[in-house]
Order: C-alpha cells, then structure tokens, then sequence
C-alpha cells in the first residue's frame, strides 16, 4: 500500500501481503520492550494513520488525538500482535475503531459537520478565491450527503490510495462490500457533481 | 470521470482521476498540511511514558503468569497423573501382601497346631481362643 500514489490499480483478491523484514523485526523488538523500536514505528506509520483518523472524523484535533489514542492500543497489546502479519492495518483497524467510537461520543456531545479543512489562498485572487470556495461547498456538500461509510470509501480509495482490500480490513468488512460502497458513492457523487465535471476536468 | 456504472466483486475498480482531482481541490490544504508531527510524535511517546533509550513499559507480574501459564497447566496435569499412579500402586501393593502373607497372628497359630498334630483340645482352645467375646460366668 502506497497512500498518496494515485495511479490506477487493479486489486484481486489474494493471500495478504507478508510484512517487510524491517518492520517485522523492529515490532519483535517492542515486543521486547525496546524503546527506539516503537519511536521507528510510529514515524512510520504516524502520517497514514493520521489520514485514516481524518476520514472517519473530518476534524483535525480528534484525528490526532485518535491516532495518539491508537498508538497507544497497539503499544499495550503489542504481545498479542503476530509478527507474520502487516502492522498497517493492524494498526489502522484501531484507528478506525477508536474513531468510530470517538465520532459516536462526539455526535452524542453536539452534531457537528465535518471540518472546514480548506482555506482559499488569498495570493489567488478574489474571483479565483470565490470560486475555490463554491467548489469547495458543492463538493463538502455532495459528500455530506453520502452514508458514512460510502463518503469513508471513496475518500480512501480515490485520496488516500488505499485498495479495496486494505479499506476492508479497516472497516471489518468484505472487499466485495466495500466496492460496492465505491461503486454507490461514485454513482451518487457523478450525479451530484455532473455540473462540475467540466470545470474540473 | 470514469464510467462508474459497472462495478466487479472480485476487484477493485480503476482510479477515477477526475473524481480524485475534484475531491482534492475541494479539500485545499490537503489533510495533514497543517499537522505539527513532531508534536504529536511527541505526544505519543510522553502517552506511551517513554524517555530516549528507556525499556518500554515494566513487565507486571501477571505477564510472568501468562508467560508460563502453558508450562504450569503441563506441570500439574504430571503431578496429577503421577499421584494417581502412586496411589493405584499402593493400593494394588497393599492387595498382594493380603493375598499373599497370611496375618502374622494366623501363621503362628498355624504353626504351633501343626507342631502338635494330635492335640485336638489344644487346636480347639487356640482357635477359640480368637473369640474375643466376654461371656458372664455361669456356674449353673
């Protein structure tokens, strides 16, 4: 897995893939109670979990507090982690589950949208400015109105570059499942954004 | 964007370009831009109670418990099927000395009735002898 390589990619089903020698042995290592292991581990994975946190919550600060809270969760049942095995999505399965959690604890304090990540670049100018923010509202828009688990999977799998498979361990579903929430969510967002095609094409 | 009207369940679909550059643009900075990681990087370790060069958590007690678990149940099953074998050993021992030592009471009475053959009342005295019953004295 490449998140961030947006090159298309066909992804069958398949044996997983074994982990990296370097990381298996550097997770034996915490598993050995090494310090410096985990400091290695958590550089590695700290941008792409931190992804993953985004898309379930849509909000920055909760996004890092989830990724903290996930780290902290593989750390303390590091023992039970069988080296044959990825750490990825081991680990974003945690993040996944925690921000899930979170996002429930969240919606029962106050519903809120997801974040205004975007800021439009005052160098741009006004018009472009004006227009980025259209954009930016008509697309926050469309996706708001998809069911959360379909808005999740397109942004995975068309930002974040995660494949059918990856997303699915997250998510505790089948891969078939989650292209079809692609497929749904692809549908929904053409029709919703036809208008846009053009501009951004 | 790509035609998204077919969709296979055995693999995953291309890339939609388009769709992919739409959902960027809308999402300037793209997530993380802004994130400081070294704070949260920070942040993990002062989570996880780490200091440069510091051995991760101290084990507990009940990690030495489950380490060994496995070659504790072992050991008291042995103990268990060994007690057991000692003590079918010691009944079945107990048995032959039955079977096979008379009493010692019964072998020396054995031998001194046949040391005098012929003595009937002396054979008959012994052998009552061995009832241990008080009777009240009745002259009549």
């Amino acid at each position: 897995m490449s998140p961030g390589s947006a090159g298309p990619r066909v992804v069958g089903e398949g044996p997983p893939e074994p982990p990296d020698p370097l990381e298996a042995a550097a997770i034996s290592r915490v598993q050995a109670g090494d310090a410096e292991a985990f400091d290695l581990i958590v550089r590695r994975y700290m941008r792409t979990a931190y992804a993953v946190a985004f898309r379930v919550l849509g909000h920055r600060e909760d996004a890092e507090d989830v990724v903290q809270e996930a780290f902290l969760a593989a750390l303390a049942n590091i023992r039970t982690f069988d080296t044959s095995r990825r750490f990825g999505p081991w680990l974003y399965r945690i993040v996944v589950t925690r921000g899930l959690n979170f996002r429930k604890a969240r919606s029962r304090r106050a519903a809120e949208p997801l974040e205004d990540a975007g800021v439009a670049s005052a160098d741009a100018g006004p018009a472009a400015a004006a227009e980025r923010a259209g954009l930016k509202d008509t697309v926050t828009t469309a996706l708001g109105r998809l069911p959360e688990r379909q808005r999740m999977v397109v942004q995975l799998f068309e930002l974040d570059g995660f494949s059918g498979a990856e997303i699915a361990a997250m998510l505790g579903v089948s891969p078939g499942t989650v292209r079809w929430y692609l497929h749904e969510a692809r549908q929904a967002l053409r029709r919703l954004l036809a208008h846009l095609q053009e501009t951004a094409g | 964007m790509n035609d998204s009207s077919r969709w296979s369940l055995d693999q995953d679909p291309s890339r939609d370009d388009a769709l992919a550059r739409l959902l960027r643009a809308a999402e300037q900075p793209a997530p993380g831009s802004d994130v400081d990681w070294e704070r949260l990087h920070g942040a993990i370790r002062r989570g996880a109670g780490l200091r440069s060069g510091s051995p991760l958590a101290q084990r507990e007690w009940w990690d030495v418990v489950v380490q060994w678990r496995g070659l504790a149940v072992a050991a008291s099953v042995a103990a268990m099927l060994a007690a057991a074998a000692m003590l079918w050993r010691s009944d079945s021992s107990d048995t032959d000395l039955a079977l096979t030592d008379p009493a010692p009471e019964s072998a020396a009475l054995a031998r001194v009735v046949a040391a005098y053959p012929d003595e009937a009342v002396l054979t008959s005295m012994l052998q009552d002898s061995r009832d241990d019953e008080f009777t009240s004295w009745d002259p009549q």
